[in-house]
Formats: C-alpha cells, structure tokens, sequence
C-alpha cells in the first residue's frame, strides 16, 4: 500500500494550526470552571484527615445550621459502589465505614457561595478510630491490617511466552529497578457542574471519558443511563488523571437532583493530588540471557506496583508492565510476573504510558549495562534483536508497520552518538533508548460488540455542515484531526464545518481519550463517515460540479438533508490467554531517543542540553500537533527523570501537595529538542496514522539514566534523579563500593505458578 | 478568597495613617504575589489591604551623593534591569532570579524584603496541617521540621535580603509616628514566625545602597529548576579588592535559617589575601559550619548544608574568573 502517494493535501500532514488554538491562546475557550448557571450552588468535599480508620461518627448538624447551606451528603446517601474497571466495583463517592487514605472524600456540602461551603467543612465533626496503616509494599505483604477486607494483594499473574527455556547462554545479567509514583499534573484543575431538569441529569465535566461517566454515573445514582447527559467543555490536559469518575461528579449530581439547583465542584490543586489515580511506585526486576555475539535469548521480568487504596484501573496496569517489552524487542522466551498491592494512600492509575514507562526505565538501562559488558554499542545490541515489521511478538500481539530501525538510524547519525557516546570529556554524556506504545487498546473496558467509536456528518439546506463525535479533546488535538479527515476527503475548508463533541446526548458513542486511541479510531470513522457523504452528495447531485461546495448545494436542493455515518471497530486479537485483553492494538508506534547531559560532580545536579528524538508516527495528520505532543512527551519525561515524586510521610500524608512544590519543569529547563518524524504508513491507521500522544515519554527517562552513566560513570536506578542521589553514587565510586542508587531487593513475593502461553499457529500468525 | 476591605493610599503618610488605624487586621499590599496567596489559603486573614502603588515616592530611585535610595515599591523586573544598578551586578543577578517573568512584573522591592518566612510544614492547607498536627506557627506546640526547638526554623527565602545585607544597605521604615533607618542586616532576627524587627505599624519606604564599597559581588541561587523557585539557598557574596588583595569581604546565606547568615568566619579568612585556590577552598570549608539547616524546605538539610561551600567556592571562582 503506498500511503506516501504523490498526491498532495491540504490539510493531513501540513502544519495548520489547531482550530481551537486561537480561542485557548486568548483565553476564550470556556472550560467547565467557566460555566455559570443561575441559582447555582458551590460544593466542597470534606476529606479524610486519616489514612485508615472507621468512622465512628459524623456530626452535620452545625454545618447543616450554617446559613446558606443547601444540602450536606455523606456515606450513607451514595452507597452504590462503582469503579472504572468492570472487576474493580471498589470505591463509594464518600466513605461508609471506613477511610482508606488521607484526602478520601467523607462528606459533601453545597452552599450558596464558595465562602460558605468552605465555612459548612469546619463545622463538620468526624470521629475516627485509627487503624495502622499500610503505606508500602513491604507493609502490605507483612500487615495483619487490611485495606480491604478481601487482603492487600490486589492482583497477581505470571504468564509465560515462547520456545521453551533457552539453553546454551554464554551471559546473563539480573538488575533491580525502582520507578517512583507520579502524578498527572493538568493545568487545569477538575470540575464538574451538575443540572437536573424534568427528571434528567447533565453534568458537565473535565472528563476524558464522557460515556463511561454516564455508565458510572447512573450506576451510583441509581438512574437509568438515558436519563443521564455528559458533556465536556474545553478540558485543560487530563494525561489519564481524569479518565475515573470521582467523587466530585458524583456529589454534584447528586446534590442536584436532591435541591434541584446547579451544582459546581472545582477542585482546588492539593485536591487533584488526593484524585491523584497516577503512575504506581514499581519496584522491578530483569534478568536476561545472551549469546556473546548479542544475541538475546530470554527474558524474565518482574514488578510490584504499590496501588494505593483502589482499584481504578490496576488491574490493566499489572498487565501493562509486562505487555510491551516484546514489541521492541525480538525475545524467544518471555516470563513475566507482576503484582499490584492495596496500600492506604491515594489510588494510583493510568497516567501517560500507562504501566509501561516503569518497565521501558529498566529494559532500557539493563539493556545498556548488558551492552557494556558485551563490549557492545548500545545501538549495535539493540539492532540485532529489533522488532521488525509485519511480525508477531512472543505475547502475541500483531505489529505491522515498524519503523523503529529508521528512528534509530536517524537520532544516531543526527546526534552523532556512535561517535559520541564514552568519549566525551568528564561530565558529559550520550544516552540511547527506545520506545513503542500501542494506538488504542483494540478490547473495550466494558466488552460489547459494538463500534468503538462512530461519527456522523449531516448536512441542511439552511443547516450547514456538521460533524458529530464523542471522542474528547483534552489538549491533545482530536478536534483538529477529526476536522481535518473530514475536510481532507471532502476537499472543503475546515473552516466551513461545525463541529460537536464529546455528549453523550447528540454525539454517536466513543469509548474516551485513552490508550492513545483517537487519531486512529475516530480518524478511521472519521474518515468512513467523509467518504459515505461524499459519494451521497455525488449520487444526489447526479454530477460533479467544479468544486464539493457546489455539488454539495446542487445535492441540497435536491434533498434537504443528507447524512451519513461511519464507524472504527479494531480487529480482533490474537491471543486466547487469560490477559491477553491487555496489549493487542491495531498498531504501534515507536521512537527512539538520544539524550545529551553534562553533570556537575560538585553538586550533582544533571543539565540535559539536547534531545534528539524520532518518532515513527505512520503518518502526521497535523505535523505541527505531532511536534507538540512529543515536545509536551519530553517536557512530561524530563519530570518523571529528574522532579516528580508523589510521596507520603509516615502518617500517609501526601508531603507536597502543591504546584509549587511538587516540581515539573519549566520552559527554562526545557533543553533543545531536534524532532523527526518517521512515516510508514500503517495500513490501520487513517491516510496511515498512528499515536504520538504518550509514546514520546517512554525513551527519555531511560536515554538520560544512561547518559548519566556516561557522563559520570554512575548508576541512578531509580527515578527521579535528584542531585543529592548523584552525590551519594559518586560518593560511593569514590570509595569504591558499588556506584550505585537504587533499590537492593525485590518484594518476598510468591506468584502463581506461570501459565504458559502456546505460541500462536501459523496460521493465525499470517498477517 | 475571604472578603476584604481594598485602600488605594496617595501617599506615604496616608498609608501608615491607615495601617495604624487597621491595627492588627490591616496590611500593606505591594505586589500582592506573595500575600494574596496566603490570603486564599487562608493563612492570614487581614480584612484590609492598603495598596501602596500609586505612591510615586516609592516607585522612584534617587542618587544623593555616594548613595542610591531605592523606592520600596520598585518592581522586580525593572531592577534587573536597571542600568542605574550596574555596579549592584549580585543585586540584579538576584532580582532576575526570582519567581517567574510574571511575578517579577508585579513584584515588588519591599515585598520582597518583607516575605513572611516559608516552611513545608506551614505553607500548607488547614487540612493538611490538620492531618499532620498543628505547628508551632499555629495553634500547634512543636515545630514540625525540628521538633527540639523552642521557636520556628523556616527560612527567610527572599533572594533580595541576602544579596542587600552583603551590599550593606540600610532601610527607612516610616510609621504614624515617625520614621527610623535601620541596617538591613539588622531587620531580621530569629525566628521563623516573627522574623522581621519592625512593628505592624511600619512600612518599609526606601533602600539605600552605598556605591564604591564594594569592587565585585555574585548571587547564586540554589534550587531544582530554572524558574518558578524559592531559593533552597541563596549565597551572596561581595568583595572590595585593591590589586587583588581583598580588604574588605561580605557573604551572606539565605534560606537556611529564619535570617540572613553573614558568614563571619569566612570573611574573616578572606580579608587580607588574595583569591587563590586555597584560600577559596578555606572559606568555603568554614562556611557550612556557619548554618545548620533543618529539614523545612525542598532539598535535604545535609544536602543544603553541603552546598554552603560548593556554592561560595563557585561564586568565588566566578569573581576571580572575572575580575582576571
Ligand atoms: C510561585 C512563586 C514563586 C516565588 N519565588 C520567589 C523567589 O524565587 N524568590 C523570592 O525572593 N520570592 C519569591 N516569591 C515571593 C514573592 O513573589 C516575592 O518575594 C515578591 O518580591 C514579593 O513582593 P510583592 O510586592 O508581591 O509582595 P506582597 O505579596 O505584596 O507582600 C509580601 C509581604 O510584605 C508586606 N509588604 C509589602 N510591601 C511592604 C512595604 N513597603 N512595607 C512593609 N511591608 C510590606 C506585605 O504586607 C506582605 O506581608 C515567589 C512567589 C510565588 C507565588
């Protein structure tokens, strides 16, 4: 299939600037913050101050009492309990019984203005009888205290993939990792605006999954979900932390339906860090087997992931560790074992990557240490084992366009890491790593058999031309490739279209902006719906005038409406084991990532002064949205790598709630970025697209560890790398112990015996 | 944000009027970057702000004689880059180094001086430091970073003080009742909760820098990122030397203690010598045994403490590297 065809467009690869960007850039957008109703009422959760306890009592009559307060809501009034997940149904919009960690929702209060509700919060009075806490891994296995009543085991698996055991490796190498737990960080903080009229709900959230949050919402309101609307305004990032419904959207409905007034929850900052649903801390294991020549011949991986007090989307993520390795990698024999804890701290979740930059920072730094002992380039090893196009991985998922060998070529000869890379003078560095993730998860959250995403495009005589999509634009520009699909096939501008998405009332369903699935599935049924509208528009007008304007009025006066719809289901797996739901995409993308540093050995602060980077994207719908998201990946990254920690102290309170505190880097900090995009045409994708929206982060943080190594000749196995860890590694060369941070034992874990996987048959493997 | 009571003061004297009559409940608003935050989070309740912005007294600089008298309500921005403060190199160093391009164009010179200390147990929500036990600061017994002591350890973390009582500047502190000047190294005192020497009543009018004292100065900043930071620690430095001997040396450290630390040993090393690599090495040896810094701010104390010498030896190098 040639993708690349001569054929020049107007609007898929250029570098038009997104349609939404001048209202966002002179503050014009409206996002949910910015709604006001008449009447409305401000609500306010009050939240745990103990990380595990019963409550014992909660006494609202004072605040009840406070003049200008409507409705006051505990445990008991929401006591339908409901999760992201379908085997997740863990968590209650208010604590009943029991809280879990500081910062757990435990009353809601709404009130004629903002002032009062905080004033209603201090007039609540909660008696808690402690229970000791279980704040880490280590607690959770040890603990005669359980979070929750069925254990602190979340969940556990062990799969085994491919050939049998190798024989006959001549090295091997085991390392342990430890990857701290992080947090989304959107600019804008959550909220939520609930109205109930004639017996129906619309919320208005900052949500990245408006159709799920029906489903939920009705679930915990005991509603029907046709009485149930869902509709997001301009949403200021999400990075997977607004991908679970929260207690806010929850409360606010509720509120609303029992005062019959609007209702608002904007959370403030410390807040969104209690949501949190983040990285999880993991702590990590690899162990590989060689031949001398760099041949890899087995790998065992193993993690355990510190959940916090939830399940939100765990499970998934327990999956996710283990899932991607084999898709940059040819690996003959792959086990891997994983296991998430229950700890009373907020609950981690989905965050850019989801589960997987934990395990890229190991592979990717083992996999350098493995070079090194080889005597090997590090770009060298890499190539002899990389994925290649229209291949099946060991875990049986189905790669087809691959371009990571381009990317590779590209950042090395433009960052001149061969030439570079342990021949820079004392304190500087290269490092290389690589990076794939999947563009959208090809089985739903909820299974059905329906579509996972339909547009519709309807045009009027009076009526003009509309496009109808449920996918969710966050920040990363669905609006913009959705609109310029369509204004791609019909050959208009994208200016003549509307555009209405994201509710749940007049869009047809989107599952939600997640698992870096919009560009491919909304643009596929984006592009389905264009291509339906168009050969209706021609076969009305009976004959193609000089332009689709024309032929699209002459069609009009023919017949006052026309509509068409198109939709995107992924194909179906490959795999039939238990867990082989996580992984299958209907493609991938990679990148590959050269990160250039200088250290200062005196106080050991690390300045990245260059990355190079490329990115295999299939196709650019919009080059200069493709650019901004691997810049905003790297930005993201370079805060994983030297800033974010989402840590508690020994009570279980979060030590830094605040933007102030809790660092991510500025435009300052912000190294040279040289940016390529390699495009291969994925024959899945729309004109060839795949996903570049958390891809970018994954190569980064590992490229730095390893250019750190060659700058300064010590190992930081665990992020973030602060300068005081630096210090101590140096510390320890210079007394010759090993120099090293990083954790030193994995969790006494027992996992399951291995299910092993039968590899796929021939003839499904045919792609 | 609570409810409040907004002044626009004409003048100087209309200002303190106001300030004494508000008692307690009043404050002077310079540029607000630091006391409406607090404001919001609810750590101060003032119910009147007296806004000393259109004073055009304070928004000035004049030159008398060998002195500059520096408006207190000068902005950030506009410091670092004066031309009239180019012998005060540490000074505008300091002031570009503060918050961020937006702040520093709202910020103001008196403000600066003024912030109220910082500590990451206190800057907090009520509900978090309800989770956490209340602090020695508020309605709690113990301080939470050093439970051994008997008064508040959060840092002074202004940059400007540091870099001001290395320069030696005096400040005119105006009240109903009149007005005084006091040495800037004189304002602050220890203790985090109260750690400027100055009535409710006084505001802050001018600065006055003498020119000519000093030959070379440097600032450097020790924090996480390139923007939007406190200092963890600040490290001041001003030198006067004559065909390389140095005859007279000030270095000041901020953010380490509720004041600024004037390193007096490490002067005391440098006065009379040249900057050599030993001499360096020797005074910056010597200063991190001035300040023990406990764990109230980003960075561990060991790591601060450590980072005295490293920085002083770094601004030191810096002023040998620049005056050779
Ligand atoms: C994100 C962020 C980052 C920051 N980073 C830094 C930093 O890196 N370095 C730094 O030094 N500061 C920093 N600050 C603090 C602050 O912005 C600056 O110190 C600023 O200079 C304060 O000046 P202002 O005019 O805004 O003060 P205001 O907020 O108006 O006032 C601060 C205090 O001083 C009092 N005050 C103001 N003017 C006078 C006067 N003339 N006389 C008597 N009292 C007065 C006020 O009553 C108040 O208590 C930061 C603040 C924020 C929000």
């Amino acid at each position: 299939m040639n993708f690349m065809s001569k054929k020049s467009f107007r609007y898929i690869n250029s570098s038009a600037p997104k349609i939404d960007a001048l209202a966002k850039a002179r503050g014009n957008a409206k996002y949910t913050d910015d709604l006001e109703f008449d009447r409305m009422l401000y609500g306010k959760l009050l939240r745990s101050t103990l990380a595990h306890g019963r409550i014992k009592k909660i006494d609202v009559s004072k605040a009840r009492a406070l003049r200008g307060v409507r409705a006051i809501l505990t445990g008991t009034d929401l006591p339908i309990r409901y999760g992201i997940l379908p085997v997740s149904q863990d968590e209650l919009a208010l604590a009943l019984g029991k809280v879990r960690y500081i910062g757990e929702p435990v009353a809601a209060v709404a009130a004629t203005s903002e002032e009062t509700a905080f004033e209603a919060l201090k007039l609540i009075r909660v008696e808690y009888e402690p229970i000791d806490p279980v704040l880490s891994i280590k607690d959770a296995l040890k603990s005669v205290q359980s979070v929750h009543d069925e254990g602190n085991l979340h969940k556990a698996v062990s799969l085994e993939f491919g050939q049998t055991q190798s024989t006959g490796a001549d090295y091997s190498r085991e390392d342990l990792f430890y990857y701290e737990g992080n947090t989304h960080l959107a600019l804008e903080e959550h909220s939520a605006v609930a109205l109930w009229q004639k017996g129906r709900l619309t919320l208005h959230s900052s949500s990245q999954t408006p159709f799920l949050l029906r489903k939920i919402l009705a679930k915990a309101l005991e509603i029907p979900e046709t009485s149930v609307r869902v509709k997001v305004a301009a949403v200021g990032g999400g990075f997977g932390g607004k991908l679970d419904p929260f207690a806010h959207e929850i409360c606010a409905a509720k509120i609303a339906m029992i005062t019959g007034r609007p209702v608002k929850f904007t959370l403030t900052r410390e807040e969104v860090f209690y949501c949190h649903r983040g990285r999880h801390p993991a702590v990590m294991w690899i162990k590989t087997d060689w031949k001398k020549d760099g041949r890899l011949l087995d790998m065992h991986f193993k993690a355990a992931l510190d959940g916090g007090a939830y399940g939100s989307f765990g499970v998934v993520c327990v999956y996710y560790q283990g899932a991607l390795q084999p898709v940059t990698y040819k690996i003959p024999h792959y086990r891997f074992e994983s296991a998430r804890y229950f700890t009373n701290k907020p609950p981690c979740g989905p965050k850019r990557g989801h589960g997987t930059p934990q395990p890229r920072f190991a592979l990717e730094v083992h996999l350098d240490k493995v070079a090194e002992e080889l005597g090997q380039d590090p770009v060298a090893l890499r190539l002899k084992n990389l994925m290649t196009p229209d291949s099946v991985t060991v875990n049986q998922l189905k790669v087809t366009s691959c371009g990571l060998n381009a990317c590779i070529e590209k950042v090395a000869e433009v960052s001149g890491f061969r030439r570079k890379h342990g021949r820079l003078p004392p304190g500087k560095g290269v490092g290389f790593a690589l990076g794939s993730y999947l563009c959208g998860a090809a089985v739903p959250i909820y299974w059905n058999d329906e579509p996972h995403t339909t547009v519709r495009i309807t045009a009027g005589r009076k009526s003009g031309l509309t496009v109808y999509c449920g996918a969710t634009d966050i920040g990363q520009g669905c609006d913009m490739v959705v609109a310029s699909v369509v204004a791609e096939i019909l050959g208009i501008s994208i200016h003549r279209l509307r555009l209405v998405m994201a509710d749940t009332d007049t869009t047809p369903p989107d599952l939600g902006s997640y698992s870096s699935r919009v560009t491919l599935m909304a643009g596929n049924a984006a592009k389905d719906a264009a291509e339906k509208f168009k050969s209706q528009v021609l076969a009305i007008a009976g004959k193609k005038e000089t332009s689709f304007e024309r032929t699209l009025q002459s069609a009009l006066r023919k017949k006052n409406r026309i509509e068409s719809s198109g939709s995107y289901k992924p194909p179906a797996k490959l795999g039939r084991f238990k867990g082989s739901g996580v992984g299958p995409s209907p493609a991938y993308s990679f990148s590959a990532c050269v990160a250039e540093v200088t250290c200062d050995v005196e106080t050991g602060e690390v300045g990245v002064s260059k990355i190079t980077f490329a990115h295999d994207i299939g196709r650019a719908i919009n080059r200069l949205a493709v650019e901004g998201q691997i810049e905003g990946g790297i930005a993201m990254a370079l805060g994983e790598a030297f800033f974010e920690e989402q840590v508690y102290d020994e009570r279980g309170l979060h030590r830094k709630p605040s933007i102030l505190d809790y660092k991510i880097p500025t435009m300052e900090d912000m190294p040279e970025l040289e940016i390529f995009l390699v495009e291969t045409g994925d024959p899945a994708g729309p004109f060839g697209a795949k996903e570049v929206g958390q891809g970018p982060l994954l190569p980064v943080i590992p490229a730095i560890a390893n250019a750190i190594y060659d700058a300064v000749g010590v190992r930081i196995d665990e992020t973030p790398f602060t300068p005081e860890k630096i210090l101590l590694a140096l510390e320890r060369k210079a007394m010759a112990r090993a120099p090293r941070v990083g954790p030193d034992k994995f969790p006494d874990i027992v996992f399951p015996e291995p299910f092993a996987v039968r590899p796929v048959s021939a003839v499904q493997a045919s792609c | 944000m609570p409810r409040l009571q907004y002044y626009r003061a004409k003048s100087l004297q209309e200002a303190a009027r106001m300030l004494a009559d508000g008692g307690c409940q009043a404050a002077i608003l310079g540029g607000g970057t630091d006391l409406v935050p607090r404001m919001k989070r609810r750590q101060e309740n003032f119910k009147a702000l007296i806004d000393v912005g259109a004073i055009r007294q304070l928004s000035q600089i004049r030159r008398a004689k060998n002195k500059l008298y520096l408006g207190a309500g000068l902005k950030l921005s506009f410091l670092a880059q004066s031309s009239e403060l180019s012998q005060f190199a540490a000074f505008k160093q300091a002031a570009g180094l503060v918050a961020t391009p937006a702040i520093r164009n709202q910020a103001t010179l008196g403000g600066n001086l003024c912030i109220p200390t910082r500590c990451v147990y206190f800057d907090r929500s009520d509900q978090w430091r309800e989770s956490l036990g209340f602090c020695l600061r508020h309605k709690g017994l113990a301080c939470r970073a050093a439970p051994g002591s008997a008064v508040c350890l959060a840092p002074m973390s202004s940059d400007l003080a540091p870099v001001l009582v290395a320069l030696g500047a005096q400040v005119q502190l105006v009240s109903r009742d009149g007005e005084r000047a006091a040495r800037l190294e004189e304002f602050y005192k220890n203790d985090g909760k109260d750690h400027l020497q100055k009535s409710a009543g006084e505001i802050l009018a001018w600065v006055a820098v003498e020119s000519g004292v000093f030959t070379d100065s440097v600032y450097l900043k020790l924090s996480r990122r390139h923007s939007f930071e406190f200092p963890s620690l600040g490290v001041a430095v001003a030198l006067s030397r004559r065909k390389g001997t140095i005859d007279a040396a000030k270095i000041v450290l901020g953010s380490i203690a509720p004041y600024p630390v004037v390193a007096r040993e490490s002067q005391d090393i440098l006065i009379g010598g040249k900057l050599s690599d030993e001499l360096i090495a020797k005074a910056a040896g010597a200063a991190a045994r001035q300040a023990t810094p406990v764990a109230n701010a980003d960075l561990s104390p060991s790591y601060r403490r450590k980072m005295i010498g490293v920085l002083l030896k770094k601004a030191l190098h810096e002023i040998r590297q620049a005056g050779s």
